[in-house]
C-alpha cells in the first residue's frame, strides 16, 4: 500500500511541477508577437521620409541606387523607372525610333504596335504609376498638415495627379483609389478621371470653388480640416526640384489640349488660356547659351543643366534630380545617355554605351528630306569589319557627304540647334542611314543616333574629354520633365486648331524655332505642326499623344492621313503599311489587374 | 485523464500485490554476468525480476544476488548487449552477447525512439557505411543514392560546397523545399552562414552514428510546421557505460583530378580556321603568337587530407565520447581551398539508479575557406588561345587617354600586373592610368585568380543538454527535457587588385559578416505501458519553443590607386582615398519564433496491429495573430501480416508488414520574418533626393558612414544640395498563413529467407495547398503589385522501392565470403494543379539562362505541368533544293508568325528526374573488402547553357569581333555543333503556317531567339559511379589493435548521353558549374 501512496505522491508532485513548467512555457507564446528590429526599417509613418520618397519615385527605382531594392515587381528594376517607362511607351511605337533588342520582353510588340494585355512593359508602367499613387494616398491618409505639412500635402496631391494624368492618357478608364485599401475600387471612365483631375489641379492652382472641391474630395479618408489648411501649391517653388502652381497650370494646359481625345469635347480656348498662364509665369525659355560652347537648347540636356532649368526663372517646371553619386538610376539620365550611344562615340561624361535606340528614317526626314540626305546604294569599305568579302553582299545606304557629322556638327549642318544627331564618324565606325534592315528591328547603325542627352557639362569645350561630372559612371543630368517650351507649343496648336494658323506659325517661328536658331517655317499645316512637336520634344517621352491627337496614330482617320512609318501596322520593313485598329490609341489594362480586380478592359482588347 | 491514469495504476499495483501474496514462495539467486565474447565480467548490468520493480545491478566482479519469487523470470540487460530473459535459478551464469543489431532495431522518430518493428511511418535509417564512404567532407555526401525517395545533388566541385536535398520531390514553389535537419534532437534552421553552406556542414561526418530519414507525414507530422519536405535526423556517436576506453583514428590523403574537361581549340588550330574562313589580314593581325590552354591555367590536381581521432568509453554511470578532426581540401580550381577543424564531446551520465539520465552534446567547428572566382570556368573557355598568359606584343601600339602611344607589352607590364589583357583607352581622367581593360572582352582567368583574394572564416557551436527522468516508483512515466543552442559566425573578406579586370583602377576591399544564434527548448512527458502481454500503449505530450536570430553587416569600397594623380575639386590628391560612389555599407537584423505543442499516442495490439496518432500545433511569429496557429494531425496504421496465423509458419517469409499513413505538415519558410507588418524601408546609398526636412537629412559619422540618430554631418552633393533619405512602406500580407501538405502513404516492409532479403515498397501522394506564392494584387490595395499569398496547389506522387540482400554469406568457411547488395528505386511525378493566375495560359517564368539579355528564362511553372518545366521553341532541320540545310523555328500555334506563344511545354521535358536509382554492393573475402556504389537518374533534361553561350560565337562572322578587339576561345563542342552538326544560330529561319495553303512553309525570315529552342535541351539521364573501395582489415595477435587500410576512387566515371561536361545539375541548367572531380584516396582506420 505504501508503494501506492508513494507513487501517488510522486505523481502529484510531478504533475504539479509539470504544471508550473507548462505555465512558464506558455508565457513564451507571447514571443510570437515579435517586433521587427532591423536597423534599416521603422514601423511608424515618417512624414518627411515618405514625402522624400514620393518625389524620389520620379528619379529612382527603389531604395538603393542604382538597383537592389526595387519598387515594382514583374519588370526589370532598371526598366521600371518612371522616366524610362514613360519614354519607352510613348516613343517606341512612334515615328521617332525604337529599341533594337528584340529579346527584351514586350519590345517587339511595342515597335510594330501589336501589343496585348499581357505585355510586360505596359504592365510595368501601370504598376509603376499605381505604386506612386498608393504612396501618395498613404501619405495623405497619415500626414499632419501643420507647419511644412500643408505645402507637402499640396505637392503630394500634385504628384498623385501627375500619375493619374498618365493613367488617363495611356489607359483611359482605370480603377480610382484615394486610399490604400483592399476595398473594391470604382473604375472611372476616362471622362470621370478627366473631370476629377480638372478639379484637383484647379484646386491646387487655387481656382476651384469650394463646392467643386467638396463634391470632389473623399473627406472620409482625409484626416484634415480642409477648410483650414492651405490647399494650393505655393506661388514659388520651395526648391529647384519641387513644384509650384505653374506645374498645375501646365498640366491643366496639357489636359485641355488633349481634351478632345480624353472626353470627345475639345477645349482649345482653355488650352490657350492655361498655356498663357505658364508663358506669363516666372519661368522662361532658356534662349541664350550661357557657356558659349553649346546652344541654349543643348544646355537643357547637359550634366550641369540644373543651372538652366532650375532657379526661379529657368525653363524647367518639373525637374527630376539625377546625380552621379547621390541619385543613380538605370532608367533616368544614365538611360538617356547610354542607350543612345555606341562604343567609339564622342565622350559624353561617362563611358558606358548600350547601343539600344535607333531612330527611324521618318525621324531623319523631319530635319532633312530623306531623299536629299540619302546616297544611293554604295559599298562601304569598313575597316575592321567582320568580313570584308561580305561588303558586296551587304550594300549600305549612307548619308551624302554633306550630311555626315557628329553631334557637334549636325546642328550646323541641318540648320537647327535641336538636331543633336550623329550620322558619321570618320575613322572606324561608319554610321549610315539605311532602310530595309535584314532583321526585324534592324541594328543600331541602321539609322542616325540621337545624342541630345549628355553627361557633358556646358562649361566643357566641345573637344574636352576630361571628367567634370560627379562620377565617371553616372551622369548628373537632371530631367526637365515639364518645361516652358510646352506652353508655347500648346498655345500655338490651340490657335491653329481654332483656325489661326498664322498666329500659331508666329509663335513657333519666333519662340520655338528662334531659340533653336532654326529658319522660320513658311507655312503650317497639321503635319508640319506635328513634326514641330517632335523636333522640339523628341526623346522626352511625349510623342505618342501628339500623333494620337493630331490624327496620325491609329484608326480610320489616321489611315486616311497617310502618314506611315516603319513599324506602323507592319511587322517587317518593306511590307505594305496596313491599317491600324483604333484601339491602339490607348493601351490595354494589364490582364493581371483586370482579372484580380474585375475591371472592364479597354474596347477592342 | 489524470484520475483515470491514477486509478488504473492503483488497480494494477493492487493486482500485483495480491498475486504476489498468493505465490508466496521465494528463491535466492546468486549469479555472474560476463561478456560472451571475452568472458570478462560486466559491471553494472541490470537484473530485474520481470513484472516487478524488484531488481539489482552487478558488482565490480559481475556478481549479483537477488531474492525473487519462485518461477520468476529475470531480465538481464546492459547497454550495447542483447537483453536475456532467463528463468530464475539459485545459481546463474549469464553470458551476454554484444548487440550489434541494436541500432537496426530501434529507429529514431520525432521526440523519442520506436522499435523498427513497430514503426508505422515511412522511416529509413541508415548507418554510414564505414567501408565505402569515399570523400566525405559534408554529411550530405553520405546520403547520395542510398535511400529511395531521397535525391541529393551537389552544387558542383567547390570544396566544402553544399548540396540540394529533395525528399519525395518538392512540396513548394516559392517557399523552401529543403528538408528539416535535426541533429541530436536539435532542429536546425535552414540557412547556412558565410563559409558554411548548410546545417549539415555543422557535423563532422566521422561523428555520425545514424541518419534517419522521415518521409511520410505520419512520421514527420510530429515536427509539424517545418516538416513538409521530410526530416533528416542525425544522431552522433556516444560512448557506452562500463566500456573500456577505445581510441580510434581515421585518416586519409586524397587527390582530386578533373578526368574530363571541355575541349577547346588550340591557338594553332584557331589560326588555321581563321585562314580557312578567309578572314582579313587586319583581323588576323590581332592574333597573338601563343597557343595557350587557358584551362591549364585554372585547374590543378587538388590535394586533400582528413584526420579524425576519437576516444570513447564509459565508467559505470558516465559514458563519454570525444573527437577531434582536421580536414584540408583543395579545390581543383587553383587558389580554392577549405580547412576545417572540428571537435565534439558527448557525455551521457545516469544517476539515481538509472532513473535520471543526461545526454550532453557539444560540437565546435572552425572553417577557413578561400573561394576562387567562379567566372574562370567560363573565361578559361572563352579566352583567346593565341594570346600569352603574361606579356603582350612589343609592336602593337595603343593610344592612351593622355594621347601617348605605348606598346601592348609595356602597357600590360605597367597597368595589368604583367597579365595579358585587351586594352582600351582610359576613362579615369588620371594621367597615371591612361589605359583600361577593354570591357567587351574576356578577363584573363590566370589574372582573375591571382588578383582576387576572397576568403571566409567561420565558426560554429552546437550544443544541447537532454535530461530524462523516470519517476521513482512510477517508472512508466518519463519526463524529458532538451535545451539546445547553436551559434555561428562567419566573415568573408574580399580583396581585388586594381590591376584586375573586374575592378580595374579602383580595386575593391569588402567584407561581410553574419552572426546567428538559434535557441531551442523542448520538453515532453511520456507514459509507456504494457497493459498485458498483448496490449502495449504509450502516450506523449510535449512543448517546444524555438528562437531564430540573425544579424549581419557588410561594407565595400574602391580606392584611388596609390600612384593616382587624380585630384578633387580643391586640387588635393585623391591617391589612396576611398572612391565614394562605389561604397555600399549596410547592416540587418531579423528574428523569428516558433512555439509548439504536440502529442502522440502509440498502440500495439497482439504484436500485430499498430496505430499511431499525432497532433501538433505550431505558432509562428511570421504570421498575423489571426492566422498564426497551424494544426498538423497524422494517423498511421500498421499490420504485421506475417504474425497472423496463416503466415506464421511460412518459413520463406520472415517479415511482412503493411503501413498506412495520413498526415498534414506545414511550411513557413521563404517569406521573410515580418510579412504581415507595415515596415518602412530606409533608402540606402545612391538613392537620395534633395527634398526633405532636417529630420531626414543624410548625415555621415566621422568615418563617412551614414548615421541616423541625428548626430553627424549633413551631407551635400557636389552642387551643394542637401540630400535626404526616404522611407518606403513595404507590402503587408496580413492574410498569409501556413502552406499545408497532405500526404497519403501505403507501404509494405518485407523480408525473405530469414531476413537475408529485406526491403520495402511505398506509394505516396502528397498534395500541397495554400501554396505560398507571390501573386498580382489589385492596384491601390497594397504597396507592392505582387504580394506573397496562399494561392495555388500542386502534388507529388511516387513509388519507392528498396531491396537489401545478403547474396552469399559463408560464415563458417575460412574465407568468410560475404556478398551484400542494396538497391533502391524511386519514381516521382510533380505537377502543379492550380496557380490561380487568372488566365488559363498564365505561368511564372523561372530558370534563368545567360542568353536573352538579362531576361532569359527557359522554364516556367504552369498548371498542368511539373514545376520548372522547359518552355521552348520547337525546331526542324530541312534541306533546301540546293542542298543547304537550315534549322527552322516552328510556328506551333499556326497564327502565321512566331511569337512567344509558339513556345511549348512537354510533360516529359522536365528538369527533375522522374526516375532515380541507387545501387550498392560489397564483397568481403578473408580480410579483404571491395565495395561499389552507384546512382542514376533517368528522364531528366538539362539546358546546355555552355553550348548555347558558345555556339553563336563560333559563327564565321563572330569568331572575330571588332568590339572586343580580336578573337576568342572556341569550345570544340560548339565548333562541332556549328560546322559539323549544322546548329547555326545566326542562320535560323522561321517555319510559318500558311493559312491559305493550310500547310507549313519554310520561310527565309530570320529567327533570332535561338537560345530558347529545343536545340539546347538534352536528355541528361546518367549513371554515376560514386565510389569504389578496396580495403584490408587487420588485427595483429600480439597488439591490442584492430584496423583497416583502404583505397577509394570517388566519382571515377559517369555514363550518359548528355553532350556537356556533367549531366547532373539541380534545376536542369548547365552553366559553367565548378566541375566535379574524380578523387583518389588512401586511408587507414585504427582502433585500440
Amino acid at each position: 500500500m505504501q508503494i501506492i501512496i508513494k507513487a501517488m505522491n510522486t505523481l502529484k508532485k510531478s504533475f504539479l511541477l509539470l504544471g508550473i513548467v507548462a505555465l512558464g512555457l506558455t508565457a513564451c507564446v507571447h514571443n510570437l508577437d515579435v517586433k521587427p528590429n532591423d536597423p534599416n526599417n521603422i514601423q511608424n509613418f515618417d512624414q518627411n521620409g515618405v514625402f522624400t520618397k514620393i518625389y524620389a519615385t520620379l528619379a529612382t527605382t527603389g531604395q538603393k541606387g542604382p538597383d537592389g531594392s526595387g519598387d515594382v515587381e514583374g519588370i526589370d528594376e532598371g526598366v521600371s523607372a518612371f522616366v524610362r517607362m514613360i519614354f519607352e511607351l510613348n516613343e517606341f511605337p512612334t515615328d521617332e525610333g525604337w529599341w533594337i533588342w528584340d529579346g527584351d520582353a514586350g519590345m517587339p510588340d511595342l515597335r510594330v504596335i501589336s501589343w496585348t494585355a499581357v505585355n510586360p512593359l505596359i504592365s510595368g508602367i501601370y504598376y509603376r504609376l499605381y505604386f506612386d499613387i498608393s504612396l501618395c494616398n498613404h501619405f495623405l491618409e497619415n500626414a499632419n498638415a501643420d507647419g511644412i505639412g500643408a505645402a507637402q500635402i499640396a505637392e503630394v496631391r500634385f504628384i498623385r495627379a501627375l500619375n493619374y494624368y498618365y493613367l488617363l492618357d495611356m489607359f483611359g478608364s482605370v480603377p480610382f483609389a484615394m486610399e490604400v485599401s483592399e476595398k473594391a475600387k470604382t473604375q472611372y471612365t476616362r471622362e470621370q478621371l478627366y473631370s476629377w483631375l480638372l478639379v484637383e489641379l484647379k484646386d491646387l492652382e487655387g481656382t476651384a470653388t469650394d463646392a467643386e472641391f467638396k463634391s470632389h474630395v473623399k473627406t472620409e479618408v482625409m484626416n484634415y480640416d480642409w477648410n483650414n489648411i492651405a490647399r494650393t501649391l505655393p506661388d514659388t517653388r520651395l526648391s529647384d526640384y519641387r513644384v509650384d502652381k505653374v506645374a498645375a497650370q501646365l498640366l491643366l494646359a496639357r489636359l485641355f489640349l488633349n481634351a478632345e481625345v480624353y472626353t470627345g469635347q475639345a477645349q482649345w480656348d482653355l488650352a490657350e488660356q492655361y498655356a498663357d498662364k505658364v508663358i506669363n509665369s516666372q519661368y522662361q525659355l532658356h534662349t541664350t547659351s550661357a557657356g558659349g560652347n553649346y546652344s541654349a537648347y543643348q544646355e537643357l540636356f547637359m550634366g550641369d543643366n540644373h543651372k538652366y532649368i532650375g532657379g526661379n526663372s529657368g525653363e524647367g517646371i518639373l525637374n527630376i534630380y539625377q546625380d552621379g553619386i547621390m541619385c543613380q538610376c538605370w532608367g533616368g539620365a544614365r538611360f538617356m545617355c547610354s542607350a543612345f550611344r555606341d562604343a567609339g562615340y564622342n565622350y559624353f561624361g561617362i563611358s558606358d554605351t548600350w547601343s539600344c535606340f535607333r531612330t527611324s528614317p521618318e525621324f531623319i526626314d523631319k530635319w532633312v528630306k530623306l531623299e536629299d540626305a540619302r546616297m544611293d546604294t554604295v559599298y562601304v569599305t569598313i575597316v575592321d569589319s567582320t568580313d570584308r568579302s561580305k561588303d558586296k553582299q551587304t550594300p549600305r545606304v549612307i548619308a551624302k557627304p554633306q550630311y555626315r557629322g557628329n553631334e557637334f556638327q549636325m546642328p550646323k549642318i541641318l540648320g537647327d540647334d535641336r538636331a543633336i544627331l550623329f550620322s558619321w564618324k570618320g575613322d572606324d565606325a561608319a554610321d549610315v542611314l539605311e532602310m530595309n534592315g535584314t532583321t526585324k528591328n534592324g541594328t543600331f547603325y541602321d539609322c542616325w543616333s540621337v545624342l541630345k542627352w549628355t553627361g557633358r557639362y556646358s562649361t566643357q569645350p566641345v573637344n574636352g574629354e576630361n571628367i567634370v561630372g560627379h562620377s565617371p559612371d553616372w551622369p548628373d543630368t537632371d530631367i526637365p520633365f515639364m518645361r516652358v517650351a510646352e506652353a508655347y507649343m500648346t498655345k500655338a496648336e490651340a490657335m491653329f486648331q481654332k483656325g489661326n494658323a498664322a498666329g500659331a506659325l508666329d509663335i513657333i517661328n519666333t519662340k520655338i524655332r528662334a531659340r533653336a536658331n532654326a529658319k522660320p517655317l513658311a507655312t503650317l499645316d497639321k503635319r508640319t505642326l506635328c513634326d514641330e512637336w517632335s523636333r522640339e520634344f523628341y526623346c522626352e517621352g511625349r510623342r505618342r499623344i501628339d500623333l494620337v491627337r493630331l490624327g496620325f496614330f491609329a484608326g480610320p482617320e489616321a489611315d486616311a492621313n497617310q502618314y506611315n512609318w516603319e513599324g506602323r501596322g507592319s511587322a517587317k520593313s518593306g511590307e505594305a503599311f496596313k491599317s491600324l485598329d483604333k484601339k491602339y490609341n490607348i493601351f490595354p489594362l494589364p490582364n493581371s489587374d483586370v482579372v484580380v480586380q474585375g475591371l472592364k478592359q479597354a474596347e477592342g482588347y | 485523464m489524470k484520475n483515470n491514469l491514477l486509478s488504473l495504476r492503483a488497480i494494477f499495483l493492487s493486482f500485483l500485490l495480491v498475486t504476489g501474496m498468493a505465490a508466496f514462495a521465494q528463491v535466492a539467486v546468486q549469479g555472474t554476468v560476463t561478456d560472451a565474447a571475452n568472458g570478462e565480467p560486466i559491471i553494472g548490468a541490470s537484473v530485474l525480476e520481470i513484472g516487478t520493480t524488484n531488481g539489482t545491478i552487478t558488482d565490480f566482479d559481475g556478481n549479483f544476488s537477488l531474492t525473487v519469487k519462485a518461477g520468476a523470470t529475470l531480465s538481464i540487460s546492459y547497454m550495447g548487449y542483447k537483453t536475456q530473459e532467463l528463468a530464475a535459478a539459485p545459481s546463474m551464469s549469464v553470458r551476454l552477447g554484444e548487440d550489434s543489431e541494436l541500432l537496426d532495431e530501434v529507429v529514431v522518430v520525432g521526440y523519442g525512439v520506436v522499435r523498427k518493428n513497430d514503426a508505422t511511418g515511412s522511416v529509413t535509417a541508415i548507418k554510414p557505411d564505414d567501408m565505402n564512404k569515399g570523400l566525405q567532407t559534408n554529411a550530405q555526401d553520405m546520403l547520395q543514392g542510398k535511400i529511395a525517395g531521397v535525391n541529393v545533388t551537389s552544387d558542383g566541385g567547390t570544396p566544402g560546397g553544399s548540396s540540394t536535398i529533395r525528399i519525395r520531390g518538392g512540396s513548394s514553389l516559392n517557399a523552401s523545399n529543403n528538408p528539416l535537419i535535426v541533429i541530436d534532437g536539435l532542429a536546425m534552421d535552414n540557412n547556412g552562414i558565410k563559409g558554411a553552406a548548410n546545417p549539415l556542414s555543422m557535423v563532422n561526418p566521422a561523428d555520425i552514428e545514424t541518419f534517419t530519414v522521415l518521409k511520410d507525414a505520419s512520421a514527420t507530422a510530429i515536427y509539424g510546421s517545418r516538416a513538409s519536405n521530410g526530416v533528416i535526423i542525425i544522431t552522433t556517436k556516444k560512448g557506452a557505460a562500463g566500456q573500456k576506453m577505445k581510441v580510434s583514428y581515421e585518416g586519409n590523403v586524397s587527390m582530386g583530378n578533373l578526368i574530363s574537361r571541355l575541349e577547346t581549340m588550340s591557338g594553332t588550330m584557331l589560326r588555321s580556321v581563321a585562314q580557312a574562313l578567309n578572314h582579313s589580314e587586319t583581323q588576323m593581325s590581332k592574333m597573338g603568337d601563343a597557343s595557350t590552354n587557358w584551362q591549364d591555367q585554372v585547374y590543378r590536381a587538388a590535394i586533400g587530407t582528413d584526420h579524425n581521432i576519437s576516444l570513447m568509453g564509459g565508467t559505470k554511470n558516465m559514458p563519454y565520447r570525444a573527437s577531434i578532426g582536421y580536414t584540408l581540401q583543395q579545390g581543383t580550381i587553383k587558389t580554392s581551398e577549405m580547412q576545417r577543424v572540428t571537435a565534439s564531446i558527448n557525455l551521457s551520465p545516469t544517476f539515481l539508479d538509472k532513473h535520471l539520465s543526461f545526454n550532453l552534446n557539444a560540437k565546435g567547428m572552425y572553417i577557413y575557406n578561400r573561394y576562387a572566382d567562379g567566372s574562370v570556368v567560363g573565361s578559361s573557355l572563352f579566352m583567346d588561345p593565341t594570346q600569352p598568359v603574361r606579356g603582350g606584343s612589343a609592336t602593337k601600339m595603343y593610344v592612351g587617354e593622355d594621347g601617348n602611344e605605348r606598346s601592348e607589352n609595356e602597357i600590360i607590364n605597367t597597368w595589368f600586373d604583367g597579365y595579358y589583357q585587351r586594352i582600351s583607352k582610359g576613362t579615369y581622367g588620371d594621367p597615371a592610368w591612361p589605359y583600361t581593360k577593354n570591357a567587351q572582352t574576356t578577363a584573363n582567368p590566370a589574372a582573375t585568380l591571382a588578383h582576387k583574394n576572397d576568403r571566409a572564416n567561420s565558426g560554429a557551436f552546437v550544443g544541447n543538454l537532454e535530461g530524462d527522468y523516470k519517476i521513482h516508483g512510477f517508472e512508466d512515466l518519463r519526463l524529458h527535457a532538451n535545451f539546445g543552442a547553436d551559434y555561428s559566425y562567419g566573415k568573408q573578406v574580399t580583396t581585388v587588385s586594381p590591376y584586375s579586370y573586374s575592378n580595374f583602377y579602383y580595386g575593391w576591399d569588402g567584407w561581410s559578416e553574419e552572426k546567428k544564434y538559434n535557441l531551442q527548448f523542448n520538453a515532453y512527458v511520456q507514459y509507456y505501458k504494457d497493459f498485458t502481454e498483448d496490449h502495449h500503449f504509450d502516450a506523449m505530450v510535449g512543448y517546444e519553443w524555438q528562437h531564430f536570430h540573425r544579424t549581419g553587416s557588410y561594407d565595400g569600397w574602391g580606392t584611388y590607386p596609390t600612384n593616382s594623380q587624380a585630384v578633387d575639386e580643391a586640387g588635393n590628391s585623391l591617391a589612396g582615398k576611398v572612391y565614394e560612389p562605389s561604397r555600399n555599407p549596410n547592416s540587418y537584423m531579423t528574428e523569428s519564433y516558433l512555439v509548439s505543442f504536440f502529442g502522440r499516442v502509440n498502440y500495439v495490439g497482439l504484436n500485430r496491429y499498430m496505430a499511431t496518432v499525432t497532433l501538433r500545433g505550431d505558432g509562428s511569429s511570421r504570421f498575423h495573430k489571426k492566422h498564426r496557429w497551424g494544426l498538423f494531425p497524422s494517423v498511421a496504421l500498421g499490420w504485421k501480416i506475417k504474425e497472423e496465423a496463416f503466415l506464421k509458419d511460412v518459413s520463406w517469409l520472415s517479415e511482412l508488414k503493411l503501413r498506412l499513413g495520413y498526415g498534414i505538415t506545414g511550411q513557413q519558410e521563404g517569406i521573410g520574418d515580418y510579412p504581415y507588418m507595415t515596415q518602412y524601408t530606409r533608402s540606402l546609398e545612391h538613392a537620395y533626393y534633395p527634398i526633405g526636412d532636417d529630420s531626414n537629412a543624410l548625415r555621415y559619422d566621422a568615418n563617412g558612414l551614414p548615421i541616423y540618430d541625428g548626430t553627424g554631418t549633413v551631407v551635400k552633393d557636389a552642387d551643394g544640395n542637401i540630400v535626404y533619405y526616404s522611407y518606403r512602406p513595404g507590402a503587408i500580407s496580413e492574410d498569409l498563413t501556413w502552406e499545408k501538405t497532405t500526404t497519403y502513404n501505403v507501404g509494405f516492409d518485407y523480408g525473405f529467407l530469414n531476413a537475408r532479403i529485406t526491403g520495402s515498397i511505398d506509394y505516396y501522394y502528397r498534395k500541397t495547398t495554400d501554396l505560398i506564392n507571390t501573386v498580382d494584387v489589385p492596384v491601390g490595395a497594397n504597396f507592392r503589385n505582387r504580394v506573397t499569398k496562399n494561392i495555388g496547389s500542386l502534388y507529388n506522387q511516387g513509388v519507392e522501392f528498396s531491396l537489401n540482400a545478403v547474396a552469399i554469406d559463408m560464415q563458417r568457411d575460412p574465407s568468410k565470403f560475404k556478398w551484400d547488395l542494396g538497391f533502391n528505386f524511386t519514381w516521382n511525378e510533380n505537377k502543379i494543379t492550380d496557380l490561380n493566375l487568372g488566365e488559363e495560359d498564365s505561368f511564372v517564368r523561372t530558370g534563368s539562362i545567360s542568353a536573352g539579355l538579362g531576361d532569359g528564362y527557359i522554364q516556367v511553372h504552369k498548371a498542368g505541368y511539373a514545376a520548372s518545366s522547359f518552355w521552348y521553341y520547337e525546331t526542324r532541320k530541312i534541306s533546301d533544293d540546293k542542298g543547304n540545310s537550315y534549322i527552322y523555328a516552328v510556328d506551333t500555334n499556326k497564327d502565321g508568325q512566331i511569337t512567344q506563344d509558339d513556345r511549348v511545354l512537354n510533360k516529359k521535358i522536365v528538369s527533375m528526374a522522374p526516375f532515380n536509382f541507387g545501387f550498392q554492393t560489397k564483397f568481403q573475402f578473408y580480410n579483404f573488402d571491395l565495395s561499389l556504389s552507384f546512382h542514376a537518374n533517368v528522364g531528366n533534361y538539362v539546358y546546355n547553357d555552355v553550348l548555347c553561350g558558345n555556339v553563336y560565337s563560333v559563327a564565321p562572322d563572330n569568331l572575330y569581333s571588332t568590339q572586343n578587339g580580336g578573337y576568342h576561345g572556341v569550345l570544340m563542342s560548339a565548333y562541332n555543333a556549328y560546322y559539323r552538326d549544322g546548329i547555326q544560330p545566326d542562320k535560323m529561319r522561321q517555319m510559318l503556317w500558311n493559312k491559305e495553303l493550310g500547310a507549313y512553309e519554310a520561310t527565309k525570315t530570320k529567327f533570332n531567339e535561338y537560345y530558347y529552342t529545343d536545340l539546347f535541351i538534352e536528355d541528361a539521364s546518367f549513371l554515376r559511379c560514386d565510389n569504389i573501395t578496396l580495403g584490408y582489415s587487420f588485427a595483429p595477435k600480439n597488439v591490442k589493435l584492430t584496423g583497416r587500410v583502404y583505397a577509394t576512387v570517388s566519382n571515377p566515371f559517369v555514363i550518359t548521353g548528355y553532350s556537356g561536361l556533367d549531366p547532373e545539375h539541380f534545376g536542369g541548367i548547365d552553366n559553367n558549374m565548378y566541375p566535379r572531380c574524380m578523387t583518389s584516396m588512401l586511408g587507414i582506420s585504427l582502433q585500440f
